[in-house]
C-alpha cells in the first residue's frame, strides 16, 4: 500500500521549497492579534456536478486522491507559519464531495492540524455529505477518522423537487441518510433548497415542517440562487428554467416564521439552530470576521497579521494546486486588504447575524466608524438598531443584509 | 474649369434603408473615385452614428468623373442628403444646389412618407427626377406595382424608371447614363459675370478648420481671391479651393455650375451662414441669392451631467458639437434637483437622441435628459407675450391669459392592415384628420397634430403598432391656443421638476396615470415605501406606491464568498452613481426618458 502511506508520511514541518517564501514569513517573536482560527479544507471532486452549483468542483474521473491529500498537508504546514501559533477552534471539510475522501486522508489532515496548531478540546470538526455518498459503515468510518458533526446536503424531501435540482437521490435516501447520521453523530445539520423551479410556497411549507420534525439540531435553508456560470444559469438565459410560483420574499419570510415556530432560531440569514451550542461554530468564524486558513484547490483564507488582514486564494485547478505544493506555494493570490475592504467584509458578514456586529471590533477593523447620517436614516426606517456595544438588523431588516451593507459600506 | 454643358448636379431622394448610401457607394466605385482598398461600406456616412443607424445627418458631396457612352467626359456632382424629417432643412439647401434628383424607391416596399416629402421639395426646386427602383433582385420586388404607385402618389412618369440592385451592382451603369441623358446641365451661369456662389454647407474639420461647401452660379472662384459673404458682411482670403472625390483634391478655380469646397480663415461654423451668397470683394454681384430660412429648434430638453462634477466637461463637449451643428442650441440652466446643466434646443427628437448619444459616446459623459418640451407661447394678462421653453419656468397660472402650442401637419403612409390602430393613435393624440387616401393596399393619412403629443413617443408607438411598416413625416403649420396645464410629478412628496410637463387638460389624467405607473416600475424598492403622484396645481390626479424592500440578501455567504461579495459591493456603489437622489429616493437616470414613453394601446 505504497499510496496509502504517502499521505500520512508527508513531512509535517515545512519543506525546503516553502522556506523560500520569506515575504510571507512572520517575524519571530511578533504577536498576532487575538482572532479565533479555523481551518477550511476544500475537496473539489464530485461524482456528478449539480446544475445550480458554482463552487470550484470537478467530476472525479479517477483523480489521484493521495496526491491532493498530500498537497493539502504541505499547504497546511506552509500556512502555519503565516497564521502564527494559536489554537484551532474548528475544521470544516467542504467541497465538492468531501465524504468521498478516504477516511485515512481525513484523519491525517486532522492529526496534522493538531500537530501544527493544537486543536481546542471541544473543537468542531464538520464534514459535508450527500445522501448517496455513504452507507452506515461509511458514516462510522468518518466518525472514526475524527469527524464530530455531519452536514447532510438533502436539498429536498420530495422526489419531484430532487429531480428538478438534478440530484441523484430520492426522498427515501434522504430520510434514511438523516436518520443514519443521527445514529452515528450527535451533531447533525441538514441543508434544504427552496424556491426551486416551479415550486409553490404551500408545498415548501409542508416540506419544511416535515424536515424540522426529524429533530436535527441545525438546518441551513437556502433560497435557490441562479448563478450565471452554471447549468441553471445557462438554462435561465435561454428562458428555459421555470421560476417559483410565489414571490421570493414570501418564501423567505415564511421560512423564518416556520423555523422559529418549531424552535429553530434564525441566528443567520439562512441558518437555524435549536440551541446556541448547535450553531455552526466554524461558519460563525466567517460571519464574525475571524481568521481561517483555507486549504485545497480554490480555497480562500483570511489571516490577520501585523501588516493587515491578508486575503489568500489557492490555485483553483487541482493539478496547479498540487504543483504549487511541490514548489511550496499554493497561492494564486495573496493580498493585504485595505481597512475599508476589511471593514466591508465585516459588514457583509456581520449584518447577516442576528447578534449583529460588535461596534468596537468594526471600528478596529475598518479604522473608522460607520457613516453616522446613513446609520441614523436606517434606524429611522426601522431596519437597523444599535446598542452601546453592537449594531444589527431589526426583524424587519433581517432579509436586507446586502442592502444594509451597501448603504453602510466604507469608501476607499 | 469644366464646361457646364457637361456638368450634372444631382441629389438622391430616398427613404431610410431604401439603398441611397449603397447606390452612392456604387456610383463612386464605378467612376473610380476611390480604389477598392479605400472603399469602405457607405463612404458618405462618415460619423459612427450615421453608419450604425444607417442614416445621414450632414449633407456630403462627391464629384464623379464619368466618360459617358457618347464618348465625352462628364462631371457628376452628387450631394447626399439626410433622409430624416428632423433634418429637412439640410435637404432643402442641398436640393437648391442641384438641377436634378434620383428618386430611389425600394421595389418591394414602395413609396414612404419621407420620400414623398423630399420629392415634393425637389419638385419645388424645379428638379428633373429620374425614378430608380432598387432591390429589384429581391423575391418580394414588385416593380410594376411600385411604378404605378409612383405615378399615382407622386404624379411622376415611372415608365422608364431604372431598375437596379445597388447591392449587386446590377443596372447601376444605366443610372450613370440616365444622369447624363435625362438630368439637365446647370441652366444659367456666366463665367465673366461677378462671382456669385451659394454657401451650401459648412462644417468644422479638426485638420482644416472650417470647410465651406459652395455651388458656383456666376463667375469664377479662385485660390487667393478675396471674397465677401454678403449676409454676415465679412471678407476672407481663399486659402484653398477644391472638390471631394470624395477625398479632398485641390483645384485652381471653380466655374459656373461647379460644386466644391473652399477653405478661408473662417473661425467658426456660425460665421459661414448656410444659404449666404459669396461674392468677390473687388467686384461684387448686384443680385445676391435669396438664401434659406434658418432652422429653428422645435424641441427643448434639459441635459444634466449625472455627476455634477462633470458640468464643465459637458459645456466643453457641447461647444465642440455646436462647431459642426449650428442648429443645436444650448444655454445654462439650473434645477433644484439636478443641479447645473443646459437647456438645449433641437430640430426634432432624432436630433435630440443623436446629440445625446454623441455626448455620451464621443465625450464619455453620463447624462440625464429631462422631459422634451416644445415651445409654448404664453399670452399674459398684462398684454405681454412670452415664449416658454421649459415647464419649470411657467409663471403663475393667474397671470396667464392663454397658452398656444405648435401644431404639425403629419403624413403617415402604411399598409392598410395597420390603418385602424394608426387612426386611433392619431385620434388619442388630439389629431384632426385632413385626408385619407389609398393607393392599392397602401393608405396615406394626413393629420394635424399638436407637436407636444408627438415629441414623446409618437414615432415609437407608430413603429410598434405598424410592425415598422408605417412611415411618418411632418412639418410645423401653426401655433394654436389650447387648454394646457402644467403637470407635476411628486416622488415621496417632493416635486421632481425634471419630470414636469405641459399637457392638454383632457389628456392629463391618462398621461399622469401612465407616468406614475411607469415610474413605479423604474424606481427601485427602498427601505421605506415611496408614494409617486402626478398633480395639477395642488390636485393629485394619479398615484402609485413603490413598496418597501423586504429582502435583499444572498442566500449563501461563507468564507469563499468574501472576496466576490466585497468586489460586488464596490461595483454596486459604482452603479449608484448612475442614480440621482431626490430627497431620499434614488431615481435611475434612464427613468427620466423612459417615464415619458407610454406603453399599451
Amino acid at each position: 500500500m505504497e499510496q496509502a502511506s504517502r499521505a500520512t508520511d508527508f513531512p509535517i514541518v515545512a519543506s525546503a521549497a516553502a522556506e523560500e517564501a520569506p515575504h510571507l514569513e512572520v517575524s519571530p517573536g511578533r504577536k498576532i492579534a487575538g482572532r479565533e482560527l479555523g481551518i477550511y479544507v476544500h475537496w473539489p471532486y464530485c461524482t456528478k456536478i449539480c446544475p445550480y452549483c458554482d463552487f470550484n468542483v470537478y467530476r472525479d474521473r479517477g483523480a489521484d486522491h493521495s496526491a491532493l491529500a498530500g498537497a493539502i498537508l504541505v499547504d497546511l504546514s506552509a500556512q502555519r507559519r503565516l497564521s502564527g501559533q494559536r489554537p484551532v477552534q474548528s475544521i470544516y471539510f467542504g467541497g465538492g464531495s468531501p465524504a468521498l475522501m478516504r477516511p485515512r486522508d481525513i484523519a491525517a489532515i486532522i492529526a496534522t492540524v493538531d500537530t501544527l496548531w493544537g486543536l481546542v478540546a471541544e473543537a468542531e470538526i464538520s464534514l459535508e455529505c450527500n445522501p448517496t455518498d455513504l452507507g452506515s459503515a461509511g458514516l462510522e468510518a468518518l466518525r472514526g477518522a475524527g469527524i464530530n458533526r455531519l452536514s447532510v446536503g438533502v436539498q429536498a424531501f420530495d422526489d419531484a423537487g430532487l429531480k428538478s435540482l438534478g440530484r441523484h437521490h430520492n426522498r427515501a435516501d434522504a430520510i434514511r441518510t438523516v436518520t443514519d447520521a443521527q445514529q452515528h453523530f450527535e451533531r447533525v445539520s441538514l441543508d434544504l433548497i427552496y424556491a426551486r423551479p416551479g415550486q409553490k410556497l404551500e408545498e415548501w411549507r409542508r416540506e419544511l415542517g416535515f424536515a424540522l420534525d426529524l429533530g436535527v439540531e441545525h438546518v441551513s435553508l437556502y433560497e435557490l440562487t441562479i448563478e450565471p456560470d452554471t447549468a441553471f444559469g445557462r438554462k435561465a438565459r435561454r428562458g428555459a428554467l421555470p421560476r417559483t410560483v410565489d414571490p421570493l420574499e414570501d418564501f423567505f419570510c415564511s421560512t423564518r416564521e416556520i423555523a422559529a415556530n418549531s424552535g429553530y432560531a434564525p441566528y443567520e440569514v439562512s441558518n437555524f439552530a435549536r440551541t446556541p451550542e448547535a450553531q455552526a461554530r466554524h461558519n460563525l468564524l466567517y460571519w464574525r470576521a475571524q481568521d481561517w486558513v483555507g486549504v485545497g484547490p480554490g480555497a480562500h483564507g483570511r489571516l490577520t497579521r501585523p501588516e493587515g488582514r491578508m486575503a489568500l486564494t489557492a490555485f483553483s485547478r487541482p493539478d496547479l494546486y498540487i504543483e504549487g505544493a511541490e514548489r511550496g506555494n499554493c497561492f494564486e493570490e495573496a493580498d493585504i486588504l485595505s481597512s475599508a475592504d476589511a471593514g466591508n467584509e465585516a459588514l457583509l458578514f456581520g449584518l447577516r447575524l442576528a447578534e449583529g456586529i460588535d461596534r468596537a471590533f468594526l471600528r478596529d477593523v475598518a479604522g473608522r466608524d460607520c457613516d453616522a447620517a446613513e446609520f441614523a436614516q436606517l434606524q429611522a426606517d426601522g431596519v437597523l438598531e444599535k446598542s452601546s456595544q453592537r449594531i444589527r438588523a431589526t426583524e424587519r431588516g433581517a432579509g436586507l443584509a446586502d442592502a444594509l451593507a451597501r448603504r453602510l459600506a466604507f469608501r476607499h | 474649369m469644366f464646361p457646364k454643358e457637361r456638368i450634372r448636379n444631382f441629389s438622391i431622394v430616398a427613404h431610410i434603408d431604401h439603398g441611397k448610401s449603397t447606390l452612392s457607394d456604387r456610383l463612386i466605385q464605378l467612376t473610380g473615385g476611390l480604389t477598392d482598398r479605400e472603399m469602405k461600406e457607405q463612404v458618405l456616412d462618415s460619423m459612427d452614428i450615421e453608419r450604425e443607424r444607417g442614416i445621414t445627418i450632414k449633407a456630403q458631396t462627391v464629384r464623379l468623373s464619368y466618360r459617358a457612352r457618347d464618348g465625352l467626359d462628364y462631371v457628376l456632382n452628387l450631394i447626399d442628403t439626410p433622409g430624416h424629417v428632423d433634418f429637412a432643412y439640410e435637404v432643402s439647401r442641398s436640393l437648391a444646389a442641384c438641377e436634378g434628383s434620383l428618386l430611389v424607391v425600394d421595389a418591394s416596399q414602395g413609396v414612404e412618407a419621407q420620400t414623398l416629402a423630399n420629392v415634393y421639395q425637389a419638385l419645388d426646386n424645379n428638379h428633373e427626377i429620374v425614378p430608380v427602383l432598387n432591390k429589384i433582385d429581391l423575391p418580394a420586388a414588385e416593380p410594376a406595382r411600385v411604378k404605378a404607385q409612383i405615378e399615382d402618389v407622386i404624379g411622376l412618369d415611372a415608365s422608364n424608371a431604372v431598375e437596379i440592385s445597388a447591392k449587386s451592382g446590377l443596372g447601376v451603369p444605366e443610372v450613370l447614363e440616365a444622369i447624363v441623358t435625362r438630368l439637365p446641365a446647370p441652366k444659367e451661369g456666366d463665367e465673366n459675370a461677378p462671382l456669385k456662389a451659394l454657401l451650401v454647407d459648412a462644417w468644422y474639420d479638426p485638420y482644416l478648420g472650417v470647410v465651406t461647401l459652395v455651388r458656383i452660379v456666376d463667375g469664377i472662384l479662385k485660390k487667393g481671391m478675396r471674397i465677401r459673404m454678403i449676409a454676415t458682411d465679412a471678407a476672407y482670403l481663399v486659402d484653398r479651393v477644391g472638390v471631394f472625390t470624395p477625398k479632398p483634391v485641390d483645384m485652381d478655380a471653380l466655374g459656373p455650375g461647379e460644386i466644391g469646397f473652399i477653405i478661408a480663415a473662417v473661425k467658426e461654423v456660425a460665421d459661414a451662414r448656410v444659404g449666404d451668397t459669396i461674392t468677390e470683394e473687388k467686384r461684387q454681384t448686384k443680385t445676391p441669392l435669396t438664401g434659406f430660412r434658418t432652422a429653428q429648434p422645435v424641441v427643448f430638453c434639459g441635459l444634466f451631467p449625472t455627476d455634477a462634477a462633470n458640468f464643465e466637461d459637458l459645456r466643453g463637449a457641447m461647444s465642440k458639437l455646436r462647431l459642426n451643428d449650428a442648429s443645436f442650441s444650448f444655454e445654462m440652466e439650473s434645477s433644484a434637483a439636478l443641479g447645473f446643466g443646459f437647456r438645449c434646443g433641437f430640430l426634432g427628437l432624432l436630433h435630440l437622441e443623436i446629440i445625446q448619444e454623441r455626448l455620451e459616446r464621443e465625450f464619455g459623459l453620463d447624462l440625464i435628459a429631462t422631459a422634451p418640451s416644445v415651445v409654448y407661447e404664453l399670452a399674459m394678462s398684462d398684454g405681454s407675450t412670452m415664449e416658454l421653453h421649459n415647464p419649470v419656468d411657467m409663471p403663475d397660472v393667474v397671470k396667464i391669459r392663454e397658452i398656444s402650442e405648435p401644431w404639425i401637419k403629419a403624413t403617415i403612409m402604411s399598409p392598410d392592415e395597420y390603418l385602424g390602430p394608426i387612426l386611433k393613435l392619431c385620434q388619442e393624440r388630439r389629431g384632426v384628420q385632413l385626408n385619407l387616401s389609398y393607393v392599392g393596399s397602401r393608405a396615406m393619412a394626413e393629420y394635424e397634430l399638436p407637436l407636444n403629443e408627438v415629441v414623446f413617443d409618437f414615432y415609437d408607438r407608430l413603429k410598434s403598432i405598424s410592425k415598422g411598416y408605417a412611415s411618418f413625416d411632418y412639418s410645423i403649420v401653426a401655433r394654436r391656443p389650447g387648454d394646457l396645464v402644467k403637470m407635476q410629478v411628486l416622488v415621496n412628496g417632493e416635486p421632481v421638476d425634471a419630470l414636469s410637463m405641459l399637457v392638454h387638460r383632457a389628456r392629463a389624467e391618462i398621461r399622469g396615470r401612465a407616468m406614475v405607473e411607469k415610474l413605479k416600475e423604474l424606481i427601485p424598492m427602498h427601505m421605506f415605501q415611496i408614494p409617486i403622484q402626478a398633480a395639477i396645481g395642488g390636485r393629485v390626479i394619479a398615484r402609485e406606491t413603490v413598496r418597501a424592500l423586504r429582502k435583499d440578501v444572498t442566500a449563501k455567504c461563507y468564507g469563499g464568498d468574501a472576496s466576490r461579495k466585497r468586489k460586488l459591493l464596490d461595483k454596486q456603489k459604482e452603479g449608484k452613481k448612475r442614480m440621482r437622489q431626490f430627497g431620499r429616493v434614488d431615481i435611475p437616470q434612464e427613468a427620466f426618458v423612459a417615464a415619458l414613453k407610454m406603453d399599451g394601446d
